[in-house]
């Protein structure tokens, strides 16, 4: 097996074949910073909507520019002192909401935000004239995209939503009165999110389970080198070419008891028939579960094949020398030995089951009642009807519950075998 | 060939000082009038606008309101506004013209005197922001209608409802006959549904007075027991397997038979008039379900977004004043089939349950506003999950959903 060698140092001294930048190049970047820092004092954003979210991109901007120059990650003092502004600015401005702008106003704050970061330009563009920024300079400019949309759209749209979460904002974007965790309090009352929730609980199960088990013994079956696997195996992705709309659909039609497969059954004579779970609150979900499956499946034993096809014949061999039953090297040599390709398909469809929205939207809309109602559904709805805040506040809940399952997830898979290796 | 040339250059450069002389401007309509009888309506209004001069560059939004709301919303907001967009009347706008995104249509307001001309008044007062006017009515809809076929009931030897209570009596016998008493649509319909039979159960003032005035007490009281207990024994009348996707299904199932009755709103008078059904003879609408003749006044208002270009600014206001002008409204509504927002207009085309509409708009002294116009978008989502619930699901106890109704009215902020 190769083995990356994580823990080497990444970063790394200019070589010194490497020549450093031309002075008019670095007294030129620094003119620009400077400008750039008078430009943030001097005026707004051009888009006033923005409002209390300036100096939030300002200080992305600014961490953004502290990790092309490198200074304050070098340098403990600049480092502290970074966060040292941010602490500042961030508790002006959280005084000023407190007092209703009496004890600082939204001016200050404004300006406080302005300063520090400006003074934080000037530092990088002072440090640039000492050459630190060109270290490594173009790994660093080519990383600079992948930064900025890991601030601004995680991170950043994480924190405006949980930020706006604490307000009563209704049907426009603009923070008026902080109201702490009332949002918060009200979604843990209504009932209808907690349907929400119990229903994405049964369909994560549920969909992971029989997609698991489907899509394997699916792949099992198409690994026995059969032929027509090109033709079966399309067949099989097919499903997972169509929009969750058109499965929906498609579905709605084969299940609702007026048009659907319980109508036609009675018409050729079993009269007794009956499939109706799409209209009983109780079954409903069930239903979906049924659709999102067949759309699910295919996909999930295409990895399943890929990672089968992926283990070494040589395994087989020495299987077949020892007389292992086929079902027992399957189950427990090549099962264990596929858990990389099972985490990744478990990441995927565990994903996509807990953001589940527009299947239930084409196949029930919530319904009967709201007894099919998910969790996606409820954000939609309260945020586009007026109630945005109590949107953010539900979408904040489905952040924090995916975020709780995958942290350790994440730490034992990553963190913890890195150290023992 | 030169001279072709030259000719169709002439012929261009005239045409664009023509179009320079009489100061016209594109304006980008958007709306979400995209079936067939509301696209041959907007078209009326395309029309007339360019028959003023200006251009109407359609901009239609498939789907219905709940999707193309958010759309105009976000354009407005985020600084791309269009020339003008068709909203509902209500609450969602105020922001917006409260923070100065919105073109101030005072001035035409008071000079055409649209508080005179126009009805019924709360349908300008909700226009009306901090005493500014912001948008133009343009119609009225309402949802409290009951439609039957009176086929089903002569058929089956029954006399045709005059009321909802008419039709819970019935609805045993029909469903011996294998018939629905009432069909449904899933989701917003069943909103309606139970909104609307609280309107009747309760009476317009005490309605009123819950979801305008807040009166948190009636609410909880007895009178709205007995309401929510109505509601309850109601929900015998749909079969829950049979409950359709679209409202127009719904209307279908009246239509051919299967369903003996369907409450929804005027829109469902065109689907009866394409089956070229009689009014009072093959199929009866009963306003406000028959026990409380009062007709809300929803319905649809263009606002006009603040611009920068000072020629489209104007064909703004040259278009708000088409958009009242009496032969365009009687153009419009005919095809819409909504109620004109002004009485002075031409009317005997209209059919028999567009003409009960205006006899109660015209001689009713009970306004019935809008939900949208008396509460907020988030109060309203929740009511409309609960009483979803409540209707669609046997289980639920009618106190139960009284109580948590009369905390959603409690909890409403002040508008």
């Amino acid at each position: 097996m190769t083995t990356l060698d994580l823990k080497a140092p990444v970063r790394r001294a200019r070589p010194p074949h490497i020549p450093a930048f031309a002075v008019p190049v670095r007294y030129g970047f620094a003119g620009v910073m400077a400008l750039l820092a008078v430009l943030c004092i001097a005026f707004d954003f051009p888009f006033a909507q923005i409002g209390v979210f300036q100096p939030m991109l300002l200080s992305l901007g600014i961490v953004i520019v502290a990790y092309v120059t490198d200074i304050p990650f070098h340098d403990i003092r600049a480092r502290l002192g970074m966060i040292g502004f941010f602490v500042l600015g961030a508790f002006s401005a959280w005084v000023s909401w407190y007092s209703d702008g009496a004890w600082i106003s939204p001016d200050s704050v404004d300006m406080i935000w302005k300063v520090t970061s400006a003074a934080i330009i000037f530092f990088a563009a002072g440090a640039s004239v000492w050459n630190a920024p060109f270290r490594n300079f173009s790994a660093k400019l080519a990383s600079v995209p992948m930064m900025f949309i890991a601030l601004f759209a995680f991170i950043g749209c994480s924190l405006w939503t949980i930020t706006f979460s604490l307000s009563d904002v209704k049907s426009f974007p603009i923070f008026h009165n902080f109201i702490g965790l009332a949002q918060y309090y009200r979604l843990f009352n209504a009932d209808v999110w907690w349907v929400a929730c119990r229903n994405a609980v049964i369909y994560l199960v549920l969909v992971t389970a029989i997609e698991f088990i489907l899509g394997f013994l699916i792949a099992v079956c198409m690994d026995q080198k059969i032929r027509g696997e090109g033709v079966l195996r399309t067949i099989y992705l097919y499903p997972f070419a169509l929009s969750f709309i058109v499965t929906g659909h498609v579905w709605a039609w084969i299940m609702i008891p007026e048009y659907g497969l319980e109508h036609s059954l009675r018409q050729l004579g079993w009269t007794s028939f009956s499939f109706d779970w799409v209209v009983n609150p109780k079954l409903a979900i069930y239903a979906i579960v049924i659709a999102g499956v067949w759309q699910g499946t295919g996909l999930v034993m295409a990895l399943m094949l890929a990672g089968l096809r992926g283990i070494d014949d040589e395994i087989w061999k020495a299987s077949r020398v020892d007389g292992i039953p086929k079902w027992r090297t399957y189950l427990h040599i090549v099962l264990p030995m596929m858990r990389p390709v099972m985490i990744t398909t478990f990441v995927i469809v565990a994903s996509g089951c807990v953001r589940v929205y527009d299947i239930v939207v084409a196949l029930t809309d919530g319904g009967p009642g709201t007894s099919t109602k998910v969790p996606a559904i409820y954000v939609y709805q309260y945020l586009f009807q007026g109630g945005i805040g109590q949107g953010l506040a539900a979408s904040t809940v489905m952040l924090l519950t995916s975020a709780v399952i995958l942290i350790p997830w994440i730490y034992v898979e990553f963190v913890k075998n890195r150290q023992a290796r | 060939m030169n001279l072709k040339k030259f000719a169709v250059a002439l012929a261009f450069s005239a045409s664009l000082l023509a179009t320079g002389a009489a100061k016209a401007a594109d304006i980008e309509v958007t709306h979400w009038w995209t079936s067939g009888g509301e696209a041959a309506a907007v078209a009326e209004f395309a029309k007339a606008v360019d028959a003023s001069g200006d251009h109407w560059v359609d901009g239609a939004i498939a789907g219905s309101g709940d999707v193309a709301r958010p759309i105009m919303m976000s354009r407005i907001l985020g600084g791309n506004p269009m020339g003008a967009t068709q909203f509902n009347p209500g609450h969602d706008a105020d922001e917006m013209a409260k923070a100065g995104l919105l073109t101030d249509l005072t001035d035409l307001a008071t000079k055409e005197d649209w508080a005179k001309i126009l009805r019924p008044k709360s349908q300008l007062e909700s226009c009306t922001i901090d005493g500014k006017v912001y948008c133009v009515p343009v119609n009225l809809h309402s949802a409290q209608w009951l439609w039957t076929n009176r086929k089903v009931f002569t058929d089956n030897g029954m006399e045709p409802p005059k009321n909802i209570n008419d039709l819970i009596a019935d609805a045993p016998k029909l469903k011996e006959k294998g018939i629905q008493p009432l069909s449904l649509a899933q989701g917003w319909a069943v909103r309606l549904l139970a909104n609307d039979l609280i309107i009747a159960f309760a009476g317009v003032d005490n309605y009123v007075k819950v979801m305008k005035g807040r009166d948190v007490d009636l609410a909880s009281g007895p009178e709205f027991t007995k309401v929510f207990d109505q509601i309850g024994a109601a929900r015998v009348l749909v079969d829950p397997k049979a409950i359709t996707k679209q409202w127009n299904e719904a209307t279908a199932l009246v239509i051919n038979g299967k369903a003996a009755a369907n409450i929804m709103g005027d829109w469902s008078g065109g689907e009866f008039q394409v089956a070229k059904m009689v009014a009072g003879k093959d199929y009866d609408c009963l306003p406000g379900l028959g026990l409380a003749p009062a007709l809300d006044t929803g319905g649809d208002v263009f606002y006009f977004p603040k611009v920068n270009d000072p020629e489209l600014a104007a064909a703004q206001l040259r278009m708000a004043h088409t958009l009242v002008d009496p032969k365009v409204q009687v153009a419009f509504n005919l095809k819409k089939g909504s109620l004109p927002i002004r009485p002075d207009v031409d009317l005997s085309a209209a059919n028999d349950c567009m003409k009960k509409g205006l006899e109660i708009l015209d001689h009713s002294t009970t306004t019935l506003p809008s939900d949208r116009q008396m509460l907020d978008g988030d109060s309203l989502t929740q009511i409309g999950d609960l009483l979803t619930d409540f209707f669609s699901n046997p289980d639920v106890k009618p106190a139960v959903v009284q109580k948590k109704f009369a905390e959603i009215i409690k909890n409403a902020p002040k508008l």
